[in-house]
C-alpha cells in the first residue's frame, strides 16, 4: 500500500515519439488493460507502447457502464471467457495497488414466464458443469434473499423463479481505468490523451505499419482497435468490414439513500436492471435504442419506461428522486458475443463488438489480447470471437445472457 | 427512443410505432459467389451520417417505409417517396 495521500500523479506527460513497437487505439479499460498486461506478463519495454485517446481517459463506454461483472452466461465458451475474468477482478485492487471497491452483492436475473424459467434453467446447469456458481431458485427462497422484491401474483408479470449467480459483483469503473492506466504510466508507458487516429497505414502488401494522428503519423510493429462504439469509424480506416451496428444505451441514478437493496436485480421480461451503488445512489439500466445511432441525446422516454418497469420489481423504490442520466455507444454484434483477434489486415488486431457486455470483460480482454501480440498466437480463451466465425457460421449466441444491457 | 416522425398516409407517426429494419443494401444477385452472400447476410456499413433506412409501421399501418436520416443527429433528412439531395438539411 503506498499510502493514503499518494504522492504521484495518475498519467504522467512523455512527449509523442515517432515510432512505437506497439500503438493501441481508445484509452478505455480494454486498451489500457492491455498496454498493462503487455508490460507485467510479457516484459514489453512500456515506453515502446502507446495508448491514443481522442478524448480523455475513460471518455467512453469504460466511464458510463453500469459496472456489473457476472459470469453466469449462456455458452461454454462465453462462460470461460467471463469466469477468467472474475477471477481476476478478484485480485485487481491488490495487483493494481488501486481499491476496485468490488461488492459482492449477488446477481439475480428474474424470470416471470415459462420459457424465461427455461431459458435460466438451462443456463444455470451450463454455469455450473463449468465451475459457475449459479442456480434456479423459486419464490419462497426469493422472498427470503430479496426482500425488497414485489412478490405479489397480482400484477401482469409475476415473478416465478431467479437465476441466481452469488459472485455476481458492482466494482468502481473509474479504478479501472485509472488504476491500468496508472500502472501502466508510472513503469512509462505512454498515454496521449487529446491525440484522434485519423488513418491506418499500410505497405504495398497491404500490411498495416503505422497510423496518422491528429497529430502527426507514428510507425508501429502492431496496431490494435480497442475504440467499441467507434469501432466502425476505425475499420472503415483500415478497409476491414464488420457485422458491427452502433446503438446507444441510457442509464440513470437516483438521489443517494442508505443501504436498501443489497442485491443485483435484473428483469428481462420487463428490461430493467436496478443495482445500488456503494455511494448509497439506486441505479437503473435498461435495453439499447433498437436502431442504429450516434446520436448520445438522453431521453424522456427512456426515463419513464425504465421507471415504470424498476417500480414495478422494487416498488419501494417509488419516492426516490432521479439525479442524473447519461447514455454510451454500443457496438453491438449479431450473436451478442465479441470480436476480438487478428484481422484480414496483417498487424492491425481489433478488440470490438462489446455492445452493453464489454465491462466485465476488461481485465480479461487486456490479458488475452497481450498475450495475442507478445505472442502471435490467439488465446484459446478467444478463438470462438474470431472475425470469421461469420462466414463460418460459428456464432457464439449469447442474446438469452446479455439482451438486458450489463 | 429518441423522437423523431415518419410519414405515413395517415400523417407524421412517432417512430416508436414502428420497428426498425436496417439500412437499406443493393439486393443480392441469385447468382452471388458464396463470398458476397456471406458478406450480404452478415457485413453492416453502420455510417456515422447519412443513411438510407427501412421501417416497418408494426403499431400502425403495418408496411413498410423508406427515409433517410442522418443518424449522428436523428434528423429525418428525406421521408417516404421524397428525393433526398445533399446539403438539403
Ligand atoms: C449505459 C451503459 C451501461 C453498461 N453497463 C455494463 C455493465 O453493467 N456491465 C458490462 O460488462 N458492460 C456494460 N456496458 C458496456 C461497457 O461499458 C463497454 O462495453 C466497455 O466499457 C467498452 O470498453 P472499451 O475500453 O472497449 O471502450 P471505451 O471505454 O468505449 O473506450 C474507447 C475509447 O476509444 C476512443 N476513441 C475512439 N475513436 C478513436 C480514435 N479514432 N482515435 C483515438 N481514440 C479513439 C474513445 O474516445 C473512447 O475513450 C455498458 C455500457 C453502457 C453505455
Amino acid at each position: 500500500m503506498s499510502g493514503l495521500l499518494r504522492g504521484r500523479t495518475f498519467f504522467k506527460k512523455y512527449p509523442m515519439k515517432k515510432s512505437y513497437d506497439i500503438v493501441i487505439i481508445g484509452g478505455g479499460a480494454h486498451g489500457l488493460g492491455t498496454a498493462y498486461y503487455l508490460v507485467k506478463n510479457h516484459g514489453i519495454k512500456a515506453e515502446n507502447i502507446a495508448v491514443l485517446e481522442m478524448n480523455y481517459i475513460g471518455a467512453g463506454g469504460s466511464g458510463r457502464n453500469t459496472t456489473i461483472v457476472r459470469s453466469n452466461y449462456r455458452t461454454p465458451e462465453g462462460i470461460r471467457f467471463y469466469e477468467r475474468s472474475m477471477e481476476l477482478w478478484r485480485g485487481l485492487s491488490q495487483d493494481l495497488d488501486f481499491n476496485m471497491m468490488m461488492s459482492n452483492l449477488g446477481h439475480f436475473t428474474l424470470a416471470h414466464t415459462d420459457s424465461s424459467v427455461r431459458v435460466q434453467r438451462e443456463r444455470a446447469e451450463t454455469n455450473k458443469v463449468l465451475g459457475v456458481d449459479s442456480r434456479l431458485i423459486f419464490r419462497d427462497e426469493i422472498a427470503e434473499l430479496c426482500p425488497e422484491l414485489n412478490m405479489s401474483l397480482d400484477v401482469p408479470y409475476p415473478i416465478e423463479a431467479a437465476l441466481y449467480h452469488p459472485p455476481g459483483s458492482v466494482l468502481r469503473h473509474d479504478a479501472v481505468v485509472w488504476g491500468y492506466g496508472s500502472q501502466f504510466s508510472m513503469r512509462g508507458g505512454h498515454i496521449h490523451q487529446g491525440v484522434k487516429v485519423t488513418a491506418i497505414r499500410k505497405d504495398s502488401a497491404g500490411k498495416c505499419i503505422g497510423v496518422d494522428t491528429s497529430q502527426g503519423p507514428i510507425d508501429a510493429g502492431v496496431v490494435m482497435s480497442a475504440v467499441a462504439g467507434w469501432t466502425t469509424q476505425v475499420t472503415d480506416l483500415a478497409g476491414v468490414k464488420t457485422p458491427i451496428t452502433n446503438h446507444p444505451l441510457q442509464a440513470f441514478v437516483t438521489e443517494p439513500v442508505k443501504p436498501l437493496l443489497h442485491k443485483i436485480i435484473v428483469s428481462a421480461s420487463l428490461h430493467t436492471y436496478i443495482s445500488q451503488t456503494d455511494r448509497g445512489e439506486v441505479l437503473i439500466g435498461s435495453e439499447i435504442e433498437p436502431y442504429t445511432t450516434y446520436s448520445m441525446r438522453s431521453t424522456n422516454t427512456f426515463l419513464e419506461h425504465s421507471t415504470a418497469n424498476a417500480l414495478d420489481v422494487v416498488p419501494l423504490l417509488a419516492r426516490l428522486k432521479i439525479q442524473r442520466q447519461w447514455t454510451g455507444y454500443c457496438d453491438m454484434t449479431p450473436d451478442y458475443s465479441p470480436i476480438m483477434g487478428k484481422t484480414e489486415v496483417d498487424n492491425f488486431l481489433i478488440d470490438a463488438g462489446w455492445g452493453t457486455w464489454g465491462f466485465k470483460a476488461s481485465a480479461v480482454c487486456g490479458e488475452t489480447m497481450a498475450e495475442l501480440i507478445a505472442t502471435n498466437r490467439t488465446p484459446d480463451l478467444i478463438e470462438p470471437f474470431r472475425l470469421s466465425r461469420f462466414a463460418e457460421e460459428m456464432l457464439v449466441p449469447e442474446k438469452a445472457a446479455a439482451s438486458v444491457s450489463h | 427512443m429518441s423522437h423523431f416522425h415518419i410519414k405515413t398516409p395517415f400523417g407524421l407517426r412517432p417512430v416508436s410505432e414502428f420497428s426498425y429494419g436496417g439500412e437499406v443494401r443493393p439486393p443480392l444477385a441469385p447468382d452471388a459467389p458464396d463470398e458476397e452472400a456471406i458478406a450480404h447476410l452478415w457485413l453492416r456499413a453502420n455510417v456515422a451520417g447519412v443513411q438510407k433506412e427501412r421501417w416497418f409501421h408494426s403499431s400502425g399501418t403495418r408496411r413498410w417505409y423508406t427515409i433517410v436520416r442522418d443518424t449522428r443527429t436523428n434528423l429525418v433528412l428525406a421521408q417516404p417517396g421524397e428525393e433526398y439531395t445533399e446539403g438539403a438539411a
